[in-house]
């Protein structure tokens, strides 16, 4: 069997919900071996979130904790208990990175703030996820996905091309978790870049993601706009200067680019007819500029009586850049994503088997391998805590009759 | 240059747009030097797009997307038509680490620097290649800018109001964004095993796949449920309140949500306790998430007198998890952005200064990162075909005289 990109790599993941997760998630499953240290009893809060088969609440069960926690081992640590702090210290001398989405207060509550987790082990890269981050005037105010979403501008721009009333069409969140998602693959980019430090210097450091930057992070253009020109957009349509990309056909949506370079393509897939060959459309301003607002409705008829499929097919055919917009079904049974092998199958104890979404890139050298599925809760206990750390059976049992473990 | 993490690699930089540059952009800031490739053939196409920043009377490397995506690097111009090109090119990339490409499939392997062709001349090198459907499969040849993304990967499907139709998402090339990302950690990834093994290797990106990777909600809910998921606007599968509601003055709004009782409870207190956060319905998760319509109705009744700002300030101090949906000017004039140091003013040779966004990069140690201003085309010529492979002045300029380096 071939390496992983990322064998070797010890992780230690001290996270809930979807942040901290995903970053150990990307790090595991790449081949890092990342233990995941959950509150017993009831664990990660993602284990409460679903969705569940037969919408049955399971905390073995829940679709989101399945898929943000493949390739983990799960142990159980109470952190409130002075025995559970001092286990900790044990994995965390044990650790390259510790990955973490806590407030920062309670962190320093349980005495895990940087400098004494940099006494323990000086070699720690420490990656810490907040809504705000650790410094600056509202860096202990609390947040959620919700909030990551408000406060980075990128709500304020979506949805994109649908409002014509700012006042009746509130600002926007991006579906999901988005917010915590994003910040996820960001720390774990992040987290790398501390790792290549600590093998040139020996030394570990802290990193303070805000999920407010991360996604303030993708607005990027329309910060720069601001500052060049003081452009200021928002998400009415009278701000965009594009046309937007979505039409409407017989049985759903799809979005297609027509920059004028396409035009010609575009009009062969009507076949050709006589109103789109209007010589004034033979030129970008003529096309997209003086005469738009003619041809847009036309376009918008003809793809209004025909399918979805039938568009996609004609549009290909003169190689237009197009898709439709595809739910969850359609993804999920997309041809190109079977041929390429996207999807992969998690087989679970208690859940059973799943179709996942799988690797984010491929890698020639380091081929992803088969998953192994998310942590039962406390699954690890005996291996990580007999085996690596070398608890003798007594200590183990003393440890689970008190709650810690 | 700071002490940086990624101080000691070399990228050269194919990219145009903007999944690949801010690919490499991400490195550039990390310490890495990015030698962005260009020719005086024809300019990159963010200089061209009619963005208000290229509208100014800037030059067009100084405004505009291509000055946000391109800040911290370096730039050479050749003559992709010319064969001497190629020889000087595959010289260079000697000298190289990591590879950024985003072309359509087929483009590096036509100019002989495809990943074989790289390999041969030097094992170590890591090739990211972007594209929107991968470089193997059914839809390898396709085109794809973000909003085809957008609708492939099915953000746009679930992007929308409850009751509106599908929309691409907000930030111009969201699409993009993320899957530059995913991007980035897989070439960290691939560098991690270089820094062990010595072994380079092709890292195959597909814009829609990182996409879906980074939004597996609706795909996980169908896989364990067999529901296809509709849109929920700012709402909570489980949780209310958890919405946006309107504020003093236009347009302004302040989000809001209550995960459990206690802050429930902050919230009434906050709102001065009005009668109607007594009624019996709203008292339990549950009560509140089946009444949500009428419960945003009243929680307005309250928002709609306050000033969005003042209102977090109110809320955050109750133990109330709120923000107020900030505008482009408020987030780059907000006193904890600009205390973090998330915008950073960039100079020029000439002293004149661009403010942009940084990357969410924040290090204790390594610091935030190098920011430098993005490159004139062909403004490093001299630097990295003298200095970094060692030509001589004449030879350089018998090149320029050729159309070489162009």
């Amino acid at each position: 069997m071939n390496a992983q990109a990322l064998s070797g790599l010890k992780v230690l993941e001290y996270g809930e919900f979807v942040a901290a997760p995903y970053c150990g998630k990307l790090l595991a499953d790449l081949g890092a071996d990342v233990i995941k240290v959950e509150k017993p009893v009831t664990g990660d809060r993602a284990r409460e979130n679903g969705p569940f088969p037969k919408d049955k609440p399971d905390i073995e069960k829940s679709g989101l904790f399945l898929y943000l926690n493949t390739n983990k081992r799960g142990v159980t640590l109470d952190l409130k208990k002075a025995a559970g702090r001092k286990v900790f210290q044990e994995l965390v001398k044990w650790a390259d990175v510790l990955v973490e989405n806590n407030p920062r207060q309670d962190l320093l509550k349980l005495g895990l703030d940087y400098e004494t987790l940099h006494e323990i082990n000086p070699k720690l890269v420490v990656t810490s996820i907040t809504y705000f981050g650790h410094t600056g005037p509202y860096r202990d105010y609390k947040g959620c996905d919700l909030i990551a979403n408000h406060t980075s501008v990128e709500a304020v721009l979506n949805p994109c091309y649908e409002v014509y009333n700012e006042d009746l069409n509130p600002p926007m969140k991006l579906p999901g978790h988005s917010g915590d998602f994003l910040s996820g693959v960001i720390a774990a980019i992040n987290t790398m870049s501390a790792v290549f430090a600590a093998q040139q210097t020996g030394l570990g450091q802290h990193i303070d993601l805000s999920e407010q930057e991360a996604v303030a992070s993708i607005v990027c253009h329309e910060i720069g706009d601001y500052f060049d020109a003081g452009i200021t957009y928002q998400r009415d349509r009278k701000y965009r200067w594009e046309e937007s990309p979505k039409y409407p056909c017989s049985d759903g949506f799809i979005m297609m680019n027509i920059p004028f370079q396409f035009w010609e393509g575009v009009v062969r897939m009507m076949d050709s007819p006589e109103w789109a060959q209007n010589p004034e459309y033979k030129t970008p301003v003529g096309l997209l500029h003086d005469h738009w607002k003619e041809i847009q409705p036309r376009l918008i008829s003809w793809f209004k009586q025909h399918t979805c499929a039938e568009v996609v097919k004609r549009a290909m055919a003169q190689r237009l850049d197009i898709s439709i917009v595809q739910s969850a079904k359609e993804i999920s049974d997309n041809p190109m994503f079977e041929e390429r092998g996207f999807f992969v199958e998690i087989d679970h104890k208690k859940a059973g088997k799943l179709k996942f979404p799988g690797a984010p890139c491929k890698f020639s050298a380091t081929p992803a391998q088969a998953p192994h599925a998310a942590p039962l809760l406390g699954e690890h206990n005996a291996e990580v805590y007999g085996g690596m750390l070398g608890f003798k059976p007594a200590k183990l049992s003393k440890l689970q009759e008190s709650g810690v473990i | 240059m700071q002490n940086l993490p990624l101080k000691n690699i070399r990228v050269l930089d194919f990219t145009q747009v903007r999944v690949g540059p801010q690919i490499t952009q991400w490195l550039a800031v990390q310490g890495a030097e990015v030698i962005r490739v260009e020719t005086k053939l024809r300019p990159e196409s963010f200089k061209m797009t009619n963005n208000p920043g290229n509208l100014t009377k800037a030059a067009k490397y100084r405004v505009g997307y291509f000055a946000s995506l391109n800040y911290s690097k370096q730039s050479i111009t050749v003559n992709m038509k010319s064969q001497k090109s190629f020889d000087l090119i595959k010289d260079l990339l000697k000298h190289i680490d990591i590879v950024a490409e985003n072309f359509r499939t087929g483009v590096m392997e036509k100019w002989g620097l495809g990943y074989n062709d790289l390999k041969k001349i030097n094992p170590g090198i890591i090739l990211i290649s972007a594209s929107g459907f991968g470089r193997t499969g059914l839809m390898k040849d396709e085109p794809a800018y973000a909003p085809v993304i957008d609708g492939f990967s099915g953000y746009s499907y679930v992007n929308g109001y409850p009751d509106g139709e599908p929309a691409e998402a907000g930030a111009r090339g969201f699409s993009d964004s993320i899957a530059a990302y995913q991007g980035v950690f897989a070439v960290m990834a691939a560098l991690y095993h270089r820094s062990k093994t010595g072994e380079g290797q092709f890292l195959d990106l597909s814009m829609s796949e990182a996409d879906v990777a980074l939004g597996p909600e609706a795909v996980i809910e169908y896989a364990v449920t067999g529901r296809v998921q509709g849109r929920l606007g700012n709402s909570d599968k489980y949780l209310a309140p958890h919405n946006v509601y309107r504020c003093l003055g236009d347009d302004r709004w302040v989000a809001i949500a209550c995960s459990n009782d206690k802050e429930w409870k902050g919230l009434c207190k906050a709102m001065g306790n009005p009668k109607w956060t007594k009624d019996a319905k709203f008292s339990v998760a549950a009560g509140r998430r089946t009444h949500k319509d009428e419960l945003d109705a009243l929680i307005e009744t309250w928002t709609v007198k306050q000033d969005h700002l003042a209102a977090v300030k109110i809320l955050q101090a109750a133990g109330v998890i709120a923000g107020a949906s900030l505008k482009v000017e408020e987030l780059c004039e907000d006193p904890h952005i600009k205390e973090r140091g998330f915008l950073v003013d960039i100079e020029y040779p000439d002293k004149s200064i661009i403010r942009r966004s940084a990357l969410p990069y924040n290090l204790s140690v390594s610091g935030k990162g190098n920011y430098t201003h993005p490159p004139e085309a062909g403004e490093n010529n001299q630097y990295v075909f003298g200095k970094i492979m060692g030509l001589s002045a004449e030879k350089i300029k018998e090149l320029e005289r050729e159309q070489v380096i162009y």
